[in-house]
């Protein structure tokens, strides 16, 4: 604390201390260092976020078709495509005029077009039915068929969005806990590359029906070479890094940076060849398959996502992690006890009981690594609860951080048999599956994305009332899908266990809780159509340039001019007239 | 031929993972990342950005004073 | 220093035992289950399980290609889990064992059970009766179920003008869902394999003495 004191104090440039001076030097070279760091990953993490964000938008879009189909078996797609494309012609050149105007707000402006689009949406709704009396054929057909869009949405999250978001997190988080600039940025843009065409192949693959039925390995087996392949690369990647680092302290971040970079590979590799290439007999294949799925959670997404939230939290309120010891402690017993964890998915099924058991006993030592990163999270906050006012990433991270101990907590309980009598085989797990992959993962990477994205274009985002209502959507709408699922899987298991409930009954009493599911999932899905503009405008250079200790550089002629004449004008059209 | 790459896959990745865990953890405590865990957790703070300092908010909140900006003013003179 | 080593070891045998335990263990365990000779229900001697050949074989990639396993699982689970109510529901007459699933590339266990259990299947639904409520249901769903969550599969069937006589194989489809009179619903090769499928699906064709309890 002494330093940070003496820095607020002494750097002013009127104080012509000696001491002052090397320590203004000291951080001008570190801010130099980070920034020539920052800007080194800026094209390949930037193409990996690209490439999630808009698999996002499409598991979104088909997550929420899924959810629909399930209360209205009958809901055809190509409604919602006609709309989609017919609104946006609408409303594009309004949209445009809106753009140019000079004497609005860029929050008047993103309110404006939206509303632009949903007048159109709704002339058009109101057009078709009642004007043109439009009617689609009567059967959807079969690419549009619930098991197929379920493949879809689950494959283009697992490996559309979490994936490529993790490796932009990784591309951003290494180098810089590494202080060394990313090296191979070619390679790494070829491998976003190879992984969004292989992605683009297994998704056209699915929807055809070639869909494999093997939960998390749905993709034709033309697509995991592409795969590999693109991993193989990151990894590569990662140990080279590794040998170049300039940081002697390897930061717990990296640990699991490292980790996950490693696991991943190895484990889709195995669980391809002994399900997809060279499928072991019967139920081996069972095993293995939920051995892996459970897995990518556990050993990929885990580790990024607690990883980053390790570096997240302390670095944005300026205080280090809680217990640095219990960090550690929580890595290794990660690394030792999840894999131990997936077999509960197949509890009562026909594997050797011991199986089950012995996945358990991993479970419950799963504890171990939970509560360490749960105290280290939350007692590290502890204080500085304020700061979630201000800052957008600390928001999303710190519900992410929660979510990760009550998730892995339940996920515990889960695995116990006596609990697993009545969730398994219900929506109860489909409620915890997305408190995993979306409250922990997801909005820990959205977190992460708020402050990487700006230290690698040097633009901040345009809209805090964007970024606000991105955070409300997809918190409320997490939270809405995971209780209406969670009530809804109770009755559900509860009701299957007793033999003289008619099955059909049971499935009526889901569709109150699965039509909540749709509307949580639709906040959900326009909560990333807001990210989704907020990354593209600050792709696009819209709004204010980037100022501070992040993101070293001079003022531009232009600002320095306004400041002398005392203009009024807008940090945003400053940054327009700099140009 | 199929329980062969069975068995080679999964042997041979518990031996080159397992022995890259090993090393991993081996070299740690010989290079001593495990000593002083006060240092270590105060690796991912610089000068310009100390213990203490906040760096994130919205971009239109009003800067408070932990996010005051003393390096920009710094480099501006220098 | 010994000390670490040992430390190292341990590390090295939880972090490996995983493998061995989940991946490896069952591989060199189950991988070379075996089919047995035994006696069906109606007293014939065969060979169980025995893989899928011709049409059942196709409709099983149907079924994949279209993501059933999504909402059908295929095990029946003992009669001390779950109050054992898979078998009063009379899904299965015993629990599934391994040896069931010997021929199962890839194996449809499933996690999720939206719609009944599909395990046997063909046992509740059998001969031609069955397949023609299989046909229908498929068609629609909430025809035969009212209710029924199920989507419709009607894209696996074509819907035609009816030349001269009316196919033998047309569904007999009644109110909403019959097609406007001169036109008759018939399935495709595909519905047709995938029926098959369904009405030879059946996992308890024989008692196996590891299913006893």
């Amino acid at each position: 604390m002494a330093a940070s004191t003496v820095v607020n104090g002494l750097t002013s440039p009127n104080v012509s201390n000696a001491d002052a001076g090397a320590l203004a030097e000291e951080q001008c070279r570190a801010a130099k260092e980070r920034a020539a760091i920052d800007s080194a990953s800026r094209l390949p993490a930037l193409a990996w976020l690209a490439g999630a964000t808009f698999w996002l938008l499409w598991a979104s879009f088909f997550g929420l078709v899924t959810s629909i189909k399930m209360h209205i078996p009958w809901f055809d797609v190509r409604v919602i495509m006609e709309l989609g494309i017919i609104s946006t012609l609408l409303s594009v050149p309004l949209m445009v005029l809106i753009a140019r105007s000079k004497n609005l707000s860029l929050d008047a402006k993103i309110g404006f077009c939206t509303f632009a689009f949903v007048a159109a949406a709704a002339l058009w709704l109101v057009l078709r039915t009642w004007v043109f009396d439009i009617r689609w054929s009567e059967h959807g057909g079969a690419w549009q068929t619930f098991g197929r869009t379920r493949m879809t949405h689950l494959s283009l999250i697992g490996y559309g969005w979490g994936t490529q978001a993790g490796i932009a997190g990784i591309l951003w988080l290494v180098p810089r806990l590494s202080r060394t600039p990313l090296i191979y940025p070619n390679a790494l843009i070829a491998a976003a590359a190879i992984w969004n065409v292989g992605i683009f192949a297994g998704v056209i693959g699915i929807l055809a029906g070639l869909g494999t039925s093997v939960e998390w390995l749905d993709f034709p087996p033309f697509v995991p070479p592409f795969l590999i392949v693109s991993l193989a690369i990151v990894a590569a990647w990662g140990i080279v890094t590794f040998t170049r680092r300039q940081e002697s302290h390897v930061y717990v971040t990296l640990w699991y940076c490292f980790g996950a970079m490693f696991w991943m590979p190895w484990l889709y590799t195995v669980a391809v060849i002994i399900n997809i290439y060279s499928p072991a007999t019967g139920v081996v294949q069972s095993a293995c398959n939920w051995w892996f799925a459970h897995n990518v959670l556990g050993l990929w997404l885990t580790p990024i996502g607690v990883g980053a939230a390790y570096y997240i939290i302390p670095k944005v309120i300026g205080r280090p992690v809680y217990s640095y010891y219990l960090s550690i402690i929580g890595f290794w017993s990660l690394a030792l006890f999840y894999s131990w964890a997936g077999m509960h998915h197949l509890i009562g099924g026909p594997i050797p009981p011991w199986m089950v058991s012995a996945s358990t006993v991993g479970s419950m030592m799963m504890f171990i690594p939970v509560i360490a990163v749960g105290v280290n999270h939350h007692m590290t906050m502890l204080g500085h609860m304020g700061q979630l006012r201000y800052s957008p990433s600390l928001r999303f991270v710190v519900f992410g951080a929660i979510t990760y101990t009550a998730v892995s907590a339940q996920g515990a309980i889960e695995a116990l048999r006596e609990f697993s009598e009545v969730a398994h085989f219900t929506n109860y797990t489909v409620g915890h599956a997305h408190l995993g992959a979306y409250g922990f993962f997801t909005m820990i990477m959205f977190g992460v994305f708020y402050y990487m994205v700006p230290r690698l274009t040097g633009q901040e985002w345009a809209s805090s009332r964007l970024i606000r209502l991105h955070f409300w959507l997809c918190s409320v709408g997490i939270v809405i899908y995971f209780t209406s699922l969670s009530i809804s899987g109770w009755f559900e298991g509860r009701q299957m266990n007793n033999p003289d409930y008619p099955f059909i009954q049971k499935m009526s009493n889901e569709l109150p809780w699965l039509i909540c599911r749709s509307i949580g999932g639709a906040m959900m899905s326009l909560g990333h159509v807001a990210w989704a503009i907020l990354f593209v405008l600050n792709i696009c250079g819209v709004g204010s340039r980037r100022e501070g200790p992040t993101f070293f550089r001079e003022k531009t002629s232009a600002e320095v001019e306004a400041e002398l004449n005392g203009s009024t004008a807008t940090p945003a059209e400053v940054a327009l007239a700099s140009r | 031929m199929a329980d062969f790459i069975v068995y080679a896959t999964v042997l041979g990745s518990i031996v080159f993972f397992g022995g890259a865990a090993i090393l991993a953890m081996a070299w740690s405590f010989r290079n001593g990342q495990f000593e002083n865990f006060h240092k270590s957790s105060r690796s991912i703070f610089d000068a310009d950005e100390p213990v203490g300092r906040v760096t994130d908010r919205f971009p239109d909140a009003p800067r408070s004073h932990g996010t005051k900006n003393s390096s920009s003013e710094a480099s501006h003179r220098s | 220093m010994d000390r670490t080593v040992t430390l190292l070891l341990g590390i090295t045998l939880t972090f490996a035992s995983s493998w061995l335990g989940l991946v490896f263990a069952p591989y060199v365990q189950m991988n070379n289950v075996q089919p047995i000779k035994g006696t069906t229900d109606d007293g014939v001697e065969e060979m169980y399980p025995r893989p899928l050949e011709g049409e059942a074989a196709y409709g099983r990639e149907v079924y994949i290609a279209n993501g059933c396993m999504y909402c059908h699982s295929q095990q029946i689970r003992s009669e001390h889990f779950g109050n054992g109510a898979d078998i009063k529901r009379n899904w299965g007459v015993r629990r599934t064992v391994q040896r069931d699933y010997i021929y199962e590339k890839p194996i449809l266990l499933g996690t999720m059970r939206t719609g009944p259990d599909l395990a046997n299947v063909a046992r509740r639904w059998s001969g031609q009766g069955g397949k023609d409520w299989n046909h229908l249901h498929l068609y629609a769903p909430r025809m035969m179920m009212p209710g029924s969550l199920m989507p419709s599969f009607a894209f696996l069937y074509e819907k035609r003008r009816i030349t001269g006589e009316p196919s033998a194989d047309a569904l007999k489809l009644q109110g909403e869902w019959a097609p406007e009179p001169g036109y008759e619903i018939v399935p495709t090769p595909q519905a047709k394999a995938l029926v098959e499928y369904l009405s030879v699906l059946d996992h308890n064709r024989i008692m196996l003495p590891e299913a006893q309890e």
